[in-house]
């Protein structure tokens, strides 16, 4: 039996759950693959203890995090690509969704990493604010700071959605 | 709120493929594994090697250069590609740029206007000479002619006139807090649209910089602006929402008053030639529409199925370019190939030129010069 063999059934499970966060994370299919590539790889050698924990999918998501962070400042702020990928199969009377598609992954590519982090996880992990800074590694303050620069940001830069974005008052923590 | 954006995240998450990376993530943790062990050795080698001159790492410094004659890219497209850290040229020569690129424009001297990641603000000539501009900035917009620019940072507006490599007749406002950022300037660099972003949504607004510091107003709301038509005076935008827009051109001296709305679906982009063509995105592909009376007339389609393009342009719809007003150029990537230079020839509708781009940059292109 291969080490890796436990790490092929993990991601059996969970790697469509995986994919679709490390999308939201960099907002396009190259940089996605990218993204869970290297992070995986990590995993994959050191999965023999990694599979020992409570949590191995928080504990690979924690890692594509922390990639995604220090990827973009290793990269000194190259240009994302502002572009999301075109569903295939579009058909013109789903273009309206098609284009809020593409507009809430180009606004949040207008989002700092961190804030791009705090978003997925608190509204797409639906995780509280204290397990969100626990993810990070940051406290409870700066997840909420986080998160309100980010919203302000996302209501800014993608009016087309403060509407949809606005019909609220305040994120319950 | 949390509902509604747990929703939209929802469905964005959609668009997600499962990305089969298990195989590769199993050899690059193998290859880790040998690399505990040659690791060592390697680095014992490599510092051989440097000791007898044999293998000199640094010598090439420009981590994005493609490999393969670049200049061909901006020979035939006509226009030129920059890359990375470097600008390739229409004539094959490559210079370097101070960092790497985030806005290029062409100017009328010949040169670049070049807003780089850090946000220092460049002029560069075509001999590679280069000279800093102003440092800080976020935005930056040229006129057509390439003569007048406006940048602008978190507080600040400024517009001014490009004498070579200086800037004259530069004027500076203060701007409210918030993010209010210039869109367009007019030729004479006696108007600059500004964009005022706020939770409500985009307004447009302008200032002229002959009556003194910028004052806000209320501002037009207005679902884009994307160029203005050859006479510098008249905008071409958009109304209406997201899955409905109305092609329009827009009176900015009386109060942004629309003229004849041309209803277009549900576009991703718009670029405007030189003379007022119109190159729009939607989700099947490109379409032209050109300036007829009030309003314009849909002209040729380039569908994306056709191509077996994946998506409208690599580095986003707004990377596209007319290089002249029958001819617009942009990056797309191909399904299962590589992201190729497109020119797309109005007299010829459907029909793509690809040239193959070479390298892994993101790249941008410099607007060229009309008039």
């Amino acid at each position: 039996m291969s080490r890796y063999d436990g790490f092929r059934e993990f991601m059996g499970a969970y790697g469509g759950q995986l994919s679709r966060f490390a999308y939201l994370l960099t907002g396009n299919h190259h940089a996605a693959e990218d993204l869970l590539q290297t992070s995986l790889t990590k995993v994959a050698a050191r999965w023999p203890r990694i599979s020992g924990y409570d949590q191995p999918v928080s504990y690979v998501r924690r890692i594509m995090v922390h990639d995604h962070i220090s990827g973009w400042r290793w990269r000194r702020r190259r240009p994302e690509n502002p572009v999301p990928d075109v569903p295939e199969g579009s058909v013109p009377d789903a273009a309206e969704s098609t284009v809020r598609r593409i507009v809430v992954v180009r606004a949040l590519g207008q989002l700092s990493p961190r804030q791009r982090a705090v978003v997925v996880l608190r509204f797409y992990q639906d995780m509280t604010e204290t397990q969100v800074a626990a993810e990070l590694g940051v406290s409870v303050g700066t997840v909420k700071s986080q998160t309100h620069h980010a919203l302000a940001k996302l209501r800014a830069v993608a009016p087309e959605l403060a509407d949809l974005l606005h019909n609220g008052s305040e994120v319950q923590a | 709120m949390s509902d509604t954006l747990k929703s939209l995240l929802d469905d964005a998450a959609n668009d997600a493929k499962q990305y089969d990376v298990t195989e590769a993530a199993v050899r690059g943790a193998r290859r880790r594994r040998g690399a505990l062990v040659l690791g060592p050795i390697a680095a014992v080698v490599a510092v051989a090697l440097v000791a007898l001159g044999i293998w000199l790492p640094g010598r090439h410094t420009d981590h994005s250069a493609p490999p393969a004659r670049p200049q061909q890219v901006g020979a035939r497209a006509g226009v030129d590609v920059a890359l990375g850290w470097s600008v390739y040229t229409t004539s094959g020569a490559r210079l370097a740029v101070p960092a790497d690129i985030n806005v290029i424009h062409a100017t009328r001297d010949g040169g670049w206007i070049v807003l780089d990641l850090d946000g220092d603000l460049w002029h560069l000539d075509r001999t590679g000479a280069r000279h800093k501009l102003a440092s800080h900035q976020e935005q930056l917009v040229t006129d057509p002619s390439g003569t007048r620019i406006a940048f602008g940072a978190k507080r600040s507006l400024t517009v001014a006139r490009l004498s070579g490599d200086r800037l004259t007749d530069v004027h500076t406002t203060r701007v409210p807090s918030g993010l209010v950022v210039p869109t367009l300037i007019r030729t004479d660099g006696a108007v600059v649209l500004v964009r005022s972003m706020s939770t409500t949504g985009s307004r447009y607004d302008l200032w002229r910089p002959d009556h003194g510091d910028y004052r806000p107003t209320a501002g037009h709301p207005l679902y884009s602006v994307d160029g203005l038509t050859a006479d510098g005076r008249t905008l071409v935008g958009r109304t209406g929402s997201a899955g409905s827009q109305c092609l329009t051109r827009i009176d900015p001296d009386h109060g942004f008053t629309t003229g004849g709305c041309t209803r277009t679906g549900a576009l991703l982009g718009v670029i405007v030639s030189p003379t007022g063509v119109v190159l729009a995105a939607d989700t099947t592909g490109y379409v032209t529409y050109r300036p007829v009376g009030d309003g314009y007339r849909k002209g040729g389609r380039w569908t994306l199925a056709t191509h077996g393009w994946i998506r409208p342009g690599y580095a986003g719809w707004d990377a596209a370019t007319w290089a002249n007003d029958h001819t617009a150029v942009m990056f797309a990537q191909v399904k299962g190939g590589p992201m190729r230079l497109l020119r797309l020839d109005t007299d010829r509708p459907g029909a793509v030129t690809g040239i193959t781009l070479p390298g892994n940059g993101i790249p941008a292109l410099a607007d060229p010069v009309t008039g």
